[in-house]
């Protein structure tokens, strides 16, 4: 080994493999240490050479026994220090050692099958992570599919996690049929000149992460799948109608949008803020009815695809408003569910409202009787549901 | 599974021949060369895995100083009755293989 000192060092990625391709990680460190780069030291990320002159160097793997015998690995790195081999490390549950290669150091040759054990191991791993990974996969894009109709940049991850699960099946194909046959117990001697695969230290780990990042997007996809089920897209709304107001922001980022109403000159929605998860509009209109009382409503509306989602929709209502105590239910002809807060009824207070699928809180302040308020409600939904 | 008396693998009979002189790990792979004549030869993997498996069986021990890390084992009492009920079975066996041998000879 050169000497040490006042060398530039450098780090790479360590190979990461399956362990049958041992041979050829040592190859690689050989090939490395041709061109001047000499293995220092081996990490479970990063691996540290020395830059040197060319040199030839032996490499050897060995598999590393169980945590429980750390006791007796000690005494196996001490047999090949002996032997005349240097230890650098232990990484992804292999020693590493290195020899110059007229050093003289004996050749020791390790029996395939001790590394049955740890192939079979890893083997069952890839092939377990893999399947269960593309069953996830699979059983979430329809579910995807059924929840809403997906938006254009859902296309793009759909189509992300398509590639990722065509690229993911020749290995689990290749394990399972490895497993299926029981290779392990007819392991080939390991071969110290294997060829060195390309990408030998970019295969593994980048694919890992690719991996990650694909379910972090399908989790995303399905949570908002399941935000906005039964929920009109944005996109179906027209201007001026209420449905447009569907409003996707959350709490901590509030939007405040004014739409013109078109049937209604002078009125105006305002969307204002939305928690996460939960949409809705909120607008404040002026209008004249046709008895010429002027109504004046804040309003928060959802509308959804289902009732059931319309209930839910409702509790959340309630739970925002939950310091609202003491409402009171009436049974009004037309609504499912009707609950007032405060003053007095007809002049002045808070409604929550649900009628089939859609789900309102109101508050008012006008003349009108709460009847005709409740009425006049009545007919703007009917309108707003065959907008929709 | 524990050792029970039955007979012995190749790799186990040669670590306990040779560990009738106490040694060490890299040591140990020199003498089961040895007394093999140079026929056997155990790679680390092997010998550790085997070595492993003969202290849980209670044939072999570690002896001298435990802090140390090159570890010296030597056969137990154990080991040393089920290195000589296995050379007794051997010799048997040889034995069978002569007398067999030599009543073909006979008939011939």
């Amino acid at each position: 080994m050169p000497n040490e000192e006042k060398l530039r060092h450098s780090w790479r990625l360590h190979p990461s493999l399956i362990l049958e391709q041992i041979g050829a990680v040592e190859h690689y460190y050989e090939e490395q240490a041709r061109r001047g780069l000499v293995l220092e030291s081996v990490g479970g990320w990063f691996d540290c050479f020395a830059h040197t002159a060319p040199c030839e160097m032996r490499y050897r793997a060995e598999p590393a026994l169980p945590g429980e015998r750390e006791e007796a690995d000690w005494d196996r790195r001490q047999f090949y220090q002996d032997a005349g081999w240097n230890y650098l490390g232990t990484a992804s549950n292999l020693h590493f050692f290195a020899s110059p290669a007229d050093s003289g150091a004996e050749e020791l040759h390790t029996d395939p099958q001790d590394f049955a054990p740890m192939f079979r191991r890893q083997r069952r791993m890839n092939f377990w992570y893999s399947l269960i990974y593309s069953l996830l996969m699979l059983a979430i894009l329809p579910l995807i599919f059924l929840s809403y109709p997906p938006e254009p940049r859902d296309w793009v991850c759909l189509v992300w996690i398509l590639f990722c699960l065509l690229v993911m099946l020749p290995g689990l194909i290749r394990d399972g049929r490895w497993l299926f046959q029981k290779r392990w117990q007819h392991l080939p001697a390991i071969d110290h000149r294997a060829k060195i695969p390309r990408g030998i230290t970019l295969r593994a780990r980048p694919l890992a992460a690719l991996f990650t990042l694909t379910v972090v997007i399908a989790a995303n996809l399905l949570f908002s799948g399941s935000d906005r089920m039964g929920f009109a897209p944005v996109s179906a709304a027209q201007d001026g109608q209420l449905v447009l107001t569907l409003a996707e922001t959350d709490g901590s980022d509030l939007l405040s949008y004014n739409y013109p109403l078109l049937d209604r000159e002078n009125n105006t929605f305002r969307v204002t803020f939305a928690p996460s998860g939960y949409w809705f509009y909120e607008s404040d209109e002026s209008a004249k009815t046709p008895s010429g009382a002027v109504v004046q409503l804040s309003l928060e509306r959802a509308s959804c695809r289902s009732e059931k989602m319309a209930k839910w929709v409702f509790e959340q209502m309630l739970d925002r408003y939950d310091w609202m105590d003491d409402k009171t239910s009436l049974a009004v002809p037309g609504f499912d569910e009707v609950l007032h807060w405060g003053g007095e009824p007809g002049r002045i207070g808070w409604y929550f409202v649900r009628s089939g699928n859609q789900a309102v809180f109101f508050y008012y302040e006008g003349r009108m009787e709460e009847e005709d308020l409740l009425a006049l409600l009545a007919e703007h939904l009917a309108d707003a549901q065959q907008t929709a | 599974m524990g050792y029970s008396g039955g007979p012995m693998t190749e790799a186990m009979y040669y670590i306990l021949l040779a560990l009738l002189e106490p040694s060490h790990g890299y040591r140990l792979m020199q003498a089961v060369g040895e007394v093999s004549g140079g026929r056997v030869k155990m790679g680390p993997g092997t010998l550790y895995g085997a070595l492993a498996r003969l202290e849980e069986d209670g044939l072999i021990c570690r002896v001298g100083e435990r802090d140390t890390r090159r570890k010296t084992y030597a056969l137990t009492e154990s080991g040393r009755a089920a290195l000589e009920t296995e050379i007794t079975r051997l010799q048997a066996m040889l034995a069978d293989f002569e007398r067999m041998k030599g009543g073909v000879q006979d008939a011939e």
